[in-house]
């Protein structure tokens, strides 16, 4: 059986998807004999999972789509910040 | 337009500061629409505009700073959440200590944590984990080697590790609180 801990190593790449195929099937087959394993990497998706989800929840200031898109419209060279100097 | 609000959100995690973040994501749009004959069809526009966003995030905003990037972080250990519930949860065989963990982290602590990281963290960190792009394509926005993005992927997020826990204990998390975690360990 391989080694828990070359697994373990391998752990961050495989949940980053960054693992060539044949060693993600490796690890994979390792994950499905050891529970031990399994349950250390399946902790770290949830977490990796939770961590994407609760950052993503910002919504826009009021206005900010209107201001990007009259920037579009008064041509691009126009200030970035023209309220600054008003 | 499609993409504002995700940039936007990127933006607040990068400046720190909704204002600073509004006008980040209006010169990204700028840029983009003015280096839009750069852009070749095929190519990722999602990936195209976040390397605008953070490049423009590392000329404006970091030059405003003046301050040496912080390349250092207190060395973690690896898998830091799940060893300490694996400390508690030794006698019982129980999910129960892993569940209540990840339910007691809230938004604002995942958002607090990833804002005090250093930023040669927060970025990688703030790309791979929340945005989801590739170690390549970190690497091409923030101009190093894939190498340094893996590294600093990992200190990153040990560090993060280290502090939701911590923010988990200060609200109370004992990992002992669920009386069924007892039973499991007398019924062994």
């Amino acid at each position: 059986m391989p080694d828990c801990n070359q697994t373990l190593r391998e752990l961050q790449l495989f949940l980053d998807g960054e693992l060539p195929p044949d060693e993600h099937e490796h690890v994979l087959g390792h994950l499905n004999e050891c529970l031990e394993c399994f349950q250390a990497f399946d902790f770290q998706a949830e977490l990796k999972q939770v961590i994407a989800k609760k950052c993503r929840t910002e919504t826009m200031p009021e206005g900010l789509m209107e201001r990007i898109q009259q920037c579009f419209q008064t041509d691009g060279d126009a200030p970035v910040d023209a309220s600054a100097d008003a | 337009m499609e993409f504002a609000p995700q940039l936007y959100s990127a933006a607040l995690r990068m400046t720190r500061n909704e204002a600073d973040a509004a006008d980040l994501v209006q010169e990204t749009y700028l840029r983009a629409y003015r280096g839009y004959g750069n852009f070749s069809e095929g190519t990722n526009l999602r990936a195209w505009l976040y390397r605008i966003l953070t490049n423009t995030y590392i000329n404006i905003y970091r030059a405003r700073q003046r301050r040496p990037i912080e390349t250092d972080l207190a060395d973690v250990e690896d898998l830091y959440m799940y060893r300490r519930l694996d400390t508690i949860e030794s006698a019982a065989i129980s999910r129960s200590a892993e569940d209540q963990l990840i339910d007691m982290i809230a938004d604002d602590d995942v958002k607090q944590a990833l804002d005090d990281l250093p930023e040669a963290f927060r970025l990688p960190v703030l790309l791979a984990d929340v945005e989801g792009f590739s170690y390549k394509e970190i690497a091409e926005m923030l101009d190093i080697p894939i190498g340094t993005v893996m590294s600093r992927l990992h200190r990153g997020r040990k560090a993060m590790q280290k502090a939701l826990y911590d923010y988990a204990e200060a609200h109370g998390f004992t990992g002992s609180a669920d009386p069924t975690s007892t039973e499991a360990a007398d019924a062994t």
